[in-house]
């Protein structure tokens, strides 16, 4: 999970269809924002994701603090969870 | 399209991106008014400047033709031409905007006694606001734009 804020604004990241890596197996999505067609990678050593191309070219967006684990766990020491609603959800 | 002229005129750019011709396209002087921009926006260098050896853009073009300019994640992120792959297209794979929530107690809310562990899921927690996504939809969306608390986040997986 990363943060989408720069300088006091959202972005809207969405995957840019390409991936990068050495292996077509193991490579990862490229994103890019809407905001300003930026492209954005997570480089494995950042914690975060980097610009890497267009005008924000070399910001970084954080990495978030997220747990990743079963939805019994999850709910058992988060009983007041909200669960994503897959198909009230929108998709653009 | 191509041309293997301009294409042997760019050696640089093959050189940056050990790729062949197809899908990197060195910007000519005849070049649309859109890479005006990303030509200006290179490494600081105005299009046209006294450099003995032009650095020509990088682009890659994905399955609709759209390009993206890559000049930078080569030259100052050592990112490699050839191992971008795929270009199915920036809209091929719809990213998950302001996702519905279910709290407990609405109708479809996840029980936990039937389930076993139940599926697994990425949660957050921000101002007292909790938040969780399953893996599997998102490992089909790749991504999230949520607000959790005060704080916008990026979901992925």
């Amino acid at each position: 999970m990363y943060s989408r804020e720069l300088d006091g604004k959202p972005l809207t990241l969405a995957p840019s269809g390409w991936t990068y890596g050495a292996r077509r197996g193991r490579s990862t999505f490229v994103l890019y924002d809407k905001e300003t067609g930026s492209l954005w990678f997570p480089f494995g050593d950042g914690k975060g994701l980097t610009g890497i191309a267009g005008p924000h070219a070399d910001r970084f967006l954080p990495e978030l603090e997220s747990t990743v684990t079963s939805w019994k766990n999850w709910q058992a020491e988060h009983p007041d969870t909200k669960y994503m609603d897959y198909r009230r959800s929108r998709f653009r | 399209m191509l041309n293997p002229i301009r294409c042997a005129a760019g050696a640089l750019a093959a050189v940056l991106s050990i790729a062949g011709c197809a899908q990197v396209i060195p910007a000519g002087p005849s070049a649309g008014p859109s890479t005006g921009a990303a030509q200006t926006a290179v490494g600081g260098e105005p299009a046209g400047s006294s450099l003995s050896v032009s650095r020509d853009p990088v682009y890659l073009v994905d399955r609709f033709g759209e390009r993206f300019d890559i000049t930078h994640a080569v030259e100052h992120h050592g990112m490699r031409r050839e191992w971008f792959n795929f270009g199915i297209g920036k809209n091929t794979i719809r990213p998950i905007n302001r996702p519905s929530m279910l709290e407990p107690g609405d109708s479809g809310y996840p029980s936990t006694s039937r389930w076993g562990s139940g599926p697994r899921v990425i949660g957050a927690s921000f101002n007292g606001d909790t938040r969780s996504y399953p893996v599997e939809v998102l490992t089909a969306h790749e991504i999230a734009n949520e607000t959790i608390g005060n704080t916008q986040a990026a979901v992925a997986y």
